[in-house]
């Protein structure tokens, strides 16, 4: 490159979208230089879900996050009829309800191709891999809770051991081993489903045979978690 | 020191103190204390931005440094009275501001990453965290353009005020380059400068930082705005935020004036200052009104039904739910409609000029923690949920923020020549 070339780069690098000034610290982004490039997405089958929080304390064993704290990556919503219940109750609400419809839907971060977290981090803690995940540099975040206010899906939160933001990241230190995520390995009924979104994969056939959705299109977000099955009053 | 002078300074330093216990207590609480708000967002209760968010935004939006700078740069003689109090009250409540935010963030010992080595320019808060820096620097600057020459007169004097006088206005510099016997004639000019008293040199430097620092000044009022709007909470996504952030930053900054002069003139038992009250009458007033009008538009705009769902469920929280009162009586009635009358009808009056702008920094005050709390309360996954009142942690900073914004502002006219400037 000559000279000019190169000063005419560095003049103006800072003015193209997305580039980002950045001191590599965290052992998250050296995963992000090897990893493979293969886009990943979830499809969960909301008629499959039965509801029993395995994943959800999966999840958190496998992630670190406390099991007795008010938070977690993933979680389960329950409905009724149009209504959304509170879970965290004594009672099981299903069990004396009337309602014609009852069903569950399982949440968790949706991977959002144009991630708002990813946008409004102020020291770019978040970003993506070449696999589209979304990951948080924990040795960067500095816990401003931007990116929980930014998030319309509310899947991230302050972890309360760390300190920083946390969030579901497809269990990527299972992923770099061929593993799949904790939480669909431990689903009984398979109702969540995990895979490179390429042609002939199993992601890719679900998605394609069944009418899929994600939540809150008209963010445009473009989340990578599909769902089959899902009530109209959850995409609100 | 007289009796009234004594109880504020302790009262005042005492509370500083109890903020900072308060500020340490919230990052190492004690094992047998009451639980700390948890704040994760959608998937449980509570809210990720609380009071010491509210607080910051009411700190730093307190719009001095554009009245100041506006005043300077449009020539307006009655503004230039109180100049320098406004750039000092602007400084102190940036500065404030500022570490209070830092006491905000999770991890405070990673704060600096917010500014070197880690930026990404897609944030809004990335360029808040600039503008606001850049707005301090410039009023830095400027204030010093504004008191240099007295300062200069003040380190003639003994004892700790001509020591502040000396150091501050460089004069040491200057002394130390006129001792040296320096041949250099840019240094000669220089010390010359630096040890001898020339307003007319001060005001056109500190009337062209001025006007940069206006401009660095809406921009980071607007963009505190765009930080709020440009998220995707429902009640502050609304292209308008930015602009009535700016409005909000005026009158308040113009009813922190009018407190300011009113006050301090009483103290120093001086009148000269406070030839800047019909001004600042006028200008809270008419940005009031604006305000007001901006009120009631947002309020049709973002809760208009069919047009966003949640959106008009926040509005509706904050006119007719948990809110309504804060809005309706503290908001709107005193905070403006009152004032407003008020500055109409008996406005030349000092006590009644008084009344309107401590009313009006109540409402501003409200307006803040409304803002913030009101947005998040209104979950667009898990619905409506309660605002949660202030942690006793929470509280105690809040009062030793403030404390400490008023304990400085008294510092700063103990040992600075605050006296109105006039050009020599």
């Amino acid at each position: 490159m000559h000279r000019r070339e190169f000063l005419k780069s560095v003049i103006t690098l800072p003015f193209i979208p997305g580039f980002r000034i950045v001191i590599p610290s965290g052992r998250s982004r050296e995963m992000v230089e090897t990893g493979p490039a293969k886009k990943y997405a979830m499809v969960i089958d909301v008629d499959k879900c039965i509801g029993c929080g395995k994943c959800v304390i999966a999840c958190k064993t496998e992630n670190h996050v406390p099991i007795e704290a008010p938070v977690s990556r993933t979680w389960i919503e329950g409905y009724l009829d149009d209504k959304k219940l509170v879970m965290n109750t004594e009672e099981n609400p299903f069990l004396k309800s009337k309602a014609s419809k009852g069903f569950f839907v399982p949440k968790l971060c949706n991977h959002c191709a144009n991630a708002p977290c990813v946008n409004v981090c102020p020291v770019y803690a978040r970003f993506h891999t070449k696999e589209g995940i979304v990951l948080v540099d924990k040795e960067t975040c500095i816990g401003c809770k931007y990116c929980i206010t930014a998030c319309p899906y509310g899947a991230t939160f302050v972890h309360p051991e760390e300190k920083v933001t946390d969030k579901c990241t497809f269990c990527y230190h299972r992923l770099r081993k061929g593993l799949l995520p904790a939480c669909v390995v431990v689903c009984p009924t398979g109702a969540r489903k995990f895979g490179p979104l390429e042609e002939g994969s199993e992601v890719y056939d679900l998605i394609k045979k069944n009418r899929t959705t994600v939540l809150k299109p008209e963010a445009g977000t473009y989340p990578r978690v599909f769902y089959i099955n899902l009530d109209t009053v959850v995409e609100l | 020191m007289r009796a009234i002078e004594t109880v504020f300074v302790s009262l005042t330093l005492a509370l500083t103190a109890l903020g900072f216990v308060g500020a340490y207590l919230m990052h190492f609480p004690p094992p047998l204390s009451v639980e700390l708000p948890v704040e994760p967002y959608e998937s449980a209760f509570g809210v990720p931005w609380r009071y010491l968010v509210a607080l910051y935004v009411f700190l730093v939006l307190l719009g001095t440094a554009a009245i100041a700078s506006a005043g300077e740069v449009l020539h307006i003689k009655e503004i230039e009275v109180i100049v320098k109090d406004a750039v000092v009250i602007a400084i102190l409540s940036i500065i404030v501001g500022l570490i209070t935010i830092a006491f905000d963030l999770e991890r405070i010992e990673r704060a600096g990453y917010a500014t070197l080595g880690h930026a990404n320019p897609t944030s809004v808060m990335y360029w808040m965290i600039m503008f606001y820096i850049l707005e301090l620097i410039f009023l830095i600057v400027e204030s010093w353009f504004y008191f240099r020459s007295d300062l200069v007169k003040q380190s003639e004097l003994k004892g700790v005020k001509g020591a502040v006088g000396k150091i501050l206005s460089l004069r040491f510099i200057g002394d130390y380059i006129q001792n040296r016997y320096f041949t250099s004639s840019a240094l000669n000019k220089l010390a010359k400068y630096l040890t001898t008293r020339d307003k007319s040199i001060d005001s056109e430097v500190a009337r062209s930082i001025g006007i940069v620092a206006l401009i660095t000044a809406v921009l980071a009022y607007s963009n505190l705005g765009a930080l709020f709007a440009a998220s995707y909470i429902p009640l502050w996504h609304d292209a308008i935020t930015p602009i009535y952030f700016v409005v909000t930053a005026i009158f308040g900054g113009a009813a922190i004036l009018v407190i300011a002069t009113i006050v301090t003139s009483w103290a120093t038992s001086s009148k000269e200052k406070l030839s800047a009250l019909p001004v600042l009458r006028k200008i809270l007033g008419v940005s009031l009104a604006i305000a007001l009008l901006f009120t009631a538009w947002r309020a049709v705009i973002v809760g208009y039904p069919g047009v966003n769902h949640f959106a008009a469920i926040s509005v509706a929280n904050l006119m007719f739910g948990s809110y309504a009162l804060n809005f309706w009586i503290v908001e709107v009635l005193l905070g403006m409609v009152i004032p407003i009358f008020l500055l109409l009808l008996r406005g030349n009056s000092i006590k009644v000029l008084l009344t309107s702008s401590v009313l009006v920094i109540a409402g501003v005050f409200t307006y803040r923690f409304d803002f913030i709390f009101a947005g998040q309360v209104v979950k667009n996954i898990s619905g409506l949920s309660l605002p949660t009142p202030p942690h006793p942690f929470e509280l105690m900073f809040i009062l030793g923020a403030l404390a400490l914004v008023t304990f400085a502002y008294y510092a700063v006219y103990k040992l600075l020549p605050m006296e109105v400037e006039h050009a020599s």
